[in-house]
């Protein structure tokens, strides 16, 4: 009987414990959690049908937000060009990722090639955004920019843009340094995919002859498949009201030229001596009923394919 | 069969030698920028407008003193710090004891514990952001690093949950068991034979947090208005937005040496853990 009870009470004390650890950290945790990450979404969306500059009266103005959203022109070219962004870094990052990983892989280049080369790759992903745009915007500028030089060195001077890449050439000068940025991250994943693929399946394939691109598009491609569609996804979600690089390089460009939909919402919001903060969250929320629609689109059509 | 296999060797080196031709020219967009960041640095204004791409005469290492004094990227420099150590700390606080208890404990509503984080890591940034920042503004709490570095320990929270709770999960069941049996608490189960079992998780969530609040430039931007309490990433955008004005390039790139040196100094280091943890990391994702 004593024994019983002290077991008992060993389970209660453990018990005790756990519900202590909980106050202590883990419910401190959540509370600051909801507080500063999840409670906004409320204030967005109940201020979102107000006049509200962020102090003092709310006025309440049913849709008239939403309404005045569709009537601004630069609104719908900040949905353009996100759309534009996510397919333009599809484009670069996708195959330039597989490239770069099959070369350091597969391709079986020396030992310190391959170590210099993932070490560079790489590099861009852990530099700030500030940097990696002051930098650019210099490769990028009309008077005295790197790349009007080089173009100029190799006779290309035709493709010069009169008044500057990022003035002209908004939107593909953005993607082309975002690009720049991701590609290390996901080469870094499909990599370790590659990596992970059985030695013997080469071997065998040896032995019966097979070449290196028959087994490139029999083993590799199949083994990492799951792994690109990471990468088409991921591209997707991280890209979609992204706007740092954006701001940096073109802070919404000439007339919306470089605008995208978390730029949008930022000026409107934040960066601006008068803010429409109501109006600011109903782009926000439009935006994310946007973005959350496209990668569920995406997700479906890059799982479909599995079946 | 032979003249095959001459044929697929003969391929595979033209193959080689164009994908080493795109590698190199890749990488010179990476390299090159660096460099010339780096010896753009030492130029003086004039040998800037003169050339951008020659190499600086003589080193102007005032340029270094302009960035660091005048431009007060000392004082950025400490309130970079301060915000890294600050939000590196929390960040191993509350990711390791959230996850500690999400993969020990067994109460019924642990489980929608982990739904709820893993949902609310895919709500967008930027949904947040505006009513965050008033919310933050009628409470008087902007302009303060330590809510910056608390922004940014609680945005990261859900990615660095979701991944040490896998690895804490994947411990071995007889260590805890061996505690239960000493009478161990849940404290002192999560301190002494927790923590120690997963510090290399521990370690590359510090990295991954180190540059990320390091490298942080919209939270900063959007909360610090007074320029006295700029980190360097905005004291940077700062810096270049105001060059407009009164050009001082040398001291622009100096400014920006001073602000990549310490991230280069950690990913030279780190990056193998750093690149290991993206395979863990996207294994998780994927």
């Amino acid at each position: 009987m004593e024994r019983k009870t002290s077991k008992l009470s060993r389970i209660l004390t453990r018990e005790r414990s756990k519900i202590l650890f909980l106050i202590t950290f883990v419910i401190p945790t959540l509370v600051a959690y909801i507080f500063c990450y999840v409670s906004p979404i409320f204030q967005s969306i109940y201020s979102s049908f107000f006049d509200w500059s962020g102090f003092g009266s709310m006025d309440f103005v049913g849709w008239e937000n939403f309404v005045d959203l569709f009537k601004d022109p630069v609104f719908f070219k900040a949905i353009k060009n996100d759309l534009f962004y996510v397919i333009g870094k599809e484009i670069l990052i996708v195959p330039l990722s597989i490239i770069f990983a099959l070369a350091l892989t597969r391709l079986r280049l020396t030992k310190a090639e391959t170590s210099i080369y993932r070490f560079l790759l790489y590099l861009p992903n852990v530099l700030a955004v500030t940097i990696i745009g002051i930098v650019w915007a210099f490769i990028y500028d009309p008077y005295n920019g790197i790349l009007n030089g080089l173009l100029k060195m190799i006779g290309l001077e035709s493709l010069i843009p009169a008044n500057g890449w990022l003035v002209e050439h908004t939107m593909p000068s953005i993607i082309f340094v975002a690009s720049w940025c991701g590609i290390g991250y996901f080469m870094i994943i499909l990599i370790s995919a590659i990596n992970s693929v059985p030695k013997d399946l080469y071997e065998a394939a040896d032995i019966d002859g097979a070449g290196q691109w028959q087994q490139l598009w029999s083993i590799t491609m199949p083994a990492i498949w799951d792994k690109v569609k990471y990468v088409v996804v991921n591209v997707v979600i991280g890209t979609l009201g992204n706007y740092s690089l954006a701001m940096i390089l073109a802070n919404g460009g000439v007339d919306g030229s470089g605008m995208v939909m978390g730029l949008y919402v930022y000026q409107y919001g934040i960066d601006s001596q008068a803010p429409r903060v109501g109006y600011a969250n109903a782009a926000a929320i439009v935006l994310m009923i946007i973005s959350s629609t496209i990668i569920l689109i995406v997700n479906k059509v890059m799982n479909k394919e599995e079946d | 069969m032979r003249k095959n296999k001459i044929k697929e060797a003969l391929s595979l080196k033209i193959g080689r030698g164009i994908i080493r031709i795109l590698l190199l020219a890749w990488t010179s967009t990476i390299v090159f920028p660096v460099i010339w960041a780096f010896y753009t640095s030492f130029k003086t204004n004039k040998e800037f407008f003169a050339n951008v791409w020659a190499l600086p005469e003589k080193l102007q290492v005032e340029n270094y003193a302009y960035a660091w004094n005048i431009a007060q990227f000392s004082n950025y420099f400490l309130n970079s710090l301060f915000v890294v150590v600050l939000s590196v700390s929390l960040t191993l606080l509350i990711t390791s004891t959230t996850s500690y208890a999400l993969a020990r404990f067994r109460f019924r509503w642990i489980k929608t514990l982990e739904r709820f984080y893993l949902l609310v890591w895919a709500i967008p940034g930027v949904l947040v952001l505006v009513p965050q920042y008033f919310m933050f503004l009628n409470m008087h709490l902007t302009d303060k690093l330590w809510v910056v570095a608390v922004l940014i320990a609680l945005h990261a929270l859900p990615s660095n949950i979701i991944m040490q709770t896998g690895f804490m999960r994947s411990m071995d069941e007889a260590l805890f068991e061996a505690a239960d049996i000493d009478g161990a608490t849940e404290f002192q189960k999560y301190y002494y034979v927790m923590v120690p079992c997963v510090k290399s998780a521990l370690f590359l969530t510090a990295l991954t947090s180190i540059l990320g609040s390091w490298n942080d430039f919209i939270t900063t931007l959007t909360y610090i208005k007074d320029e006295a309490k700029y980190t360097v990433s905005v004291g940077l955008s700062y810096l270049q937005s105001a060059s407009t004005y009164s050009v001082e390039y040398g001291g622009l790139f100096a400014g920006l040496v001073i602000a990549m040196i310490p991230i280069l100094i950690v990913y030279a280091i780190f990056q193998k853990p750093l690149q290991e943890g993206i395979r863990i990391d996207g294994g998780v994702k994927g």
